[in-house]
């Protein structure tokens, strides 16, 4: 993990609940990969400024410069200069030779995952991205056009829900706090059912956004209940194969 | 040198009085090895360790307050005999002297874990946590436990809002030095999940109420005191000397700014760089971090921005083997 600064060149309302932040980088921060985030607070924090770093997502990289999408009730202004420690977490683990990649985004707006989409299009993937609860309201516009898109209704159930499941060669899962357990073991049972004699490592994954005190896993807050080892979204998440987790 | 426990046959000393606070640094402080230059610490207060392993709490652990944090892990640890196998070897290297934070549970818990301890290489002590509502009586128990299960030094934490009574017991059963204070309990309201969540708070609010018990305490003990809470520069360590404390332990600016922990460091360890008149534009300091770094070092320097630059070809996430 780097300590840098950053610089805001521009703020972005791209919609009634979220803005893009363009942020001048140092280049140490261009080798950020998707599920990685920045951890941030202004240099010159003013009064009332949250006394945490907050955790920012990536959603586009290029030269020198680094696109976040964070909600829009924080003020930032051009010009402003952030604290960075970056990178947190690790990469989205990517299975090797994946064609068809499946996201499902429950209850939260789908920004983890769209850095990863974006770059896993470009290299031919074709992805599907199923939205349920509040992930529905996510402005479509900021989507690629080439991403399918499927609604899911209250019990996490889409139109030809085992077909796409099985198409999928990787299934990453992106849930609301309050019901993430529960949506993950959910849809850890169908695949486990779906597949019962080949569930590889990978296949499906939970992504892990808890409230970061640290950051760099010193803490230990931010632990996820596993089989085994100690497993902590800020460094070794945030996407964790839901093999390793203890539901 | 600084003596962190009373003259005997095994005082604690080290040669700079500023350390991070248990539970803030991780177990062996690898998680900000590139972000703090642990040669420059006093020591290095591990988390929490129990006897037996204990999971992270359920529910939310970390709730953001309007000036600081509560925070509510439960003090997940892998257990002592998994700890020392995890983190012992890098106890025994590492770079600051290591103080081995025990939860004090139970007597015979605190017992087992100090006798695992003793046959540990490379611990410079033991800080003993107590709970907040510990009588003197359990104070002086766990105190013995440890005593009579090792030789390592013994520093005991003291709650805050009992930190003279508690450390008046301590002392009295034998502890080699104190920590003022434990930070306090308190109860907010998640806004995320809506919930009651109890937990310790911290934050800069803390440091008037730790530096009064720190002024206390330093005023009946006889063995040395180390202060501890909210304190997020040089000038608030310094307060904390002038109060009486012979070192001092710093809590979560760490996790805000964790390079303020070298910073303090240097600063009261007498090791702060001042660059002289004249002196290279190119020079490290502490605190300086990576941004600056590169700009003074121009063939690092970052190239000026370009708006027509194509975008770079997006890099592909690692392969994994099927």
């Amino acid at each position: 993990m780097k300590h840098t600064q950053a610089l805001i060149e521009r703020v972005r309302r791209v919609s009634d609940h979220l803005q893009h932040l363009d942020l001048a980088v140092d280049r140490v921060l261009m080798q950020i990969k998707p599920g990685q985030s920045l951890f941030v607070t202004p240099q010159e924090p003013a009064a009332g400024s949250p006394y945490l770093r907050e955790q920012w997502i990536p959603v586009e990289l290029f030269p020198g410069r680094i696109t976040v999408e964070i909600p829009a009730r924080r003020v930032y202004a051009p010009g402003q200069i952030l604290s960075v420690m970056a990178p947190v977490g690790s990469p989205i683990p990517i299975r090797s030779g994946i064609q068809r990649l499946l996201l499902i985004v429950e209850g939260v707006y789908p920004t983890p995952l769209m850095l990863l989409a974006r770059q896993l299009m470009s290299g031919g993937v074709a992805v599907t991205l199923v939205l349920g609860g509040q992930a529905t309201e996510y402005p479509l516009e900021l989507l690629s056009p080439e991403i399918e898109i499927l609604r899911s209704d209250t019990g996490w159930k889409w139109p030809e829900q085992m077909d796409t499941l099985n198409w999928a060669d990787q299934v990453l899962v992106l849930a609301a706090a309050n019901r993430q357990m529960e949506v993950y073991r959910h849809l850890y049972d169908v695949l486990r059912q779906l597949r019962p004699h080949d569930l590889p490592d990978h296949l499906v994954s939970g992504l892990f956004y808890p409230r970061l005190a640290c950051g760099a896993g010193a803490c230990q807050a931010c632990e996820v209940p596993s089989n085994k080892d100690t497993l902590l979204a800020c460094s070794d998440g945030p996407a964790i194969d839901l093999k390793k987790v203890q539901f | 040198m600084i003596e962190l426990t009373r003259s005997g046959k095994n005082p604690l000393v080290i040669e700079n009085p500023v350390m991070p606070a248990a539970g803030m640094f991780g177990f062996d402080g690898a998680d900000y090895r590139d972000l703090v230059d642990m040669s420059k610490l006093g020591a290095i207060v591990t988390n929490p360790i129990t006897w037996k392993a204990r999971h992270a709490a359920h529910g939310p652990r970390v709730v953001p307050l309007p000036s600081g944090v509560l925070v509510h892990t439960g003090l997940p640890n892998p257990g002592i005999s998994r700890a020392i196998k995890q983190y012992g070897a890098r106890w025994a290297h590492s770079l600051a002297p290591v103080i081995v934070h025990l939860a004090a549970t139970t007597p015979a818990d605190v017992a087992r874990c100090a006798s695992a301890l003793e046959r540990c290489e490379g611990i410079a002590g033991i800080e003993l946590g107590l709970h907040d509502q510990a009588s003197p009586d359990e104070i002086r128990l766990n105190i013995e436990a440890a005593l009579n299960n090792s030789q390592l030094p013994l520093l005991v934490c003291v709650p805050l809002y009992s930190a003279v009574e508690s450390a008046r017991a301590a002392q009295d059963a034998g502890a080699g030095g104190l920590v003022v204070a434990a930070p306090p309990r308190g109860t907010t309201r998640d806004l995320e999940s809506g919930q009651l969540v109890g937990g310790r708070v911290y934050g800069p609010w803390l440091k008037p109420q730790a530096l009064r018990a720190v002024g206390q305490v330093a005023h009946i003990a006889e063995v040395p005191v180390i202060g501890s809470g909210g304190i997020h520069s040089a000038d608030d360590a310094r307060d904390f000397i002038e109060a009486g404390a012979a070192a001092v332990q710093v809590d979560t600016v760490i996790w805000t700014n964790p390079h303020y922990l070298e910073v303090i460091a240097r600063n009261l360890g007498g090791l702060e760089l001042t660059r002289a008149v004249g002196a290279l534009a190119d020079e490290w300091e502490p605190g300086m971090g990576q941004t600056m770094w590169m700009a003074r070092h121009s063939q690092f320097a970052p190239p000026p921005p370009d708006e027509n630059a194509p975008s770079i070809p997006p890099p592909m996430p690692p392969d994994l083997p099927e």
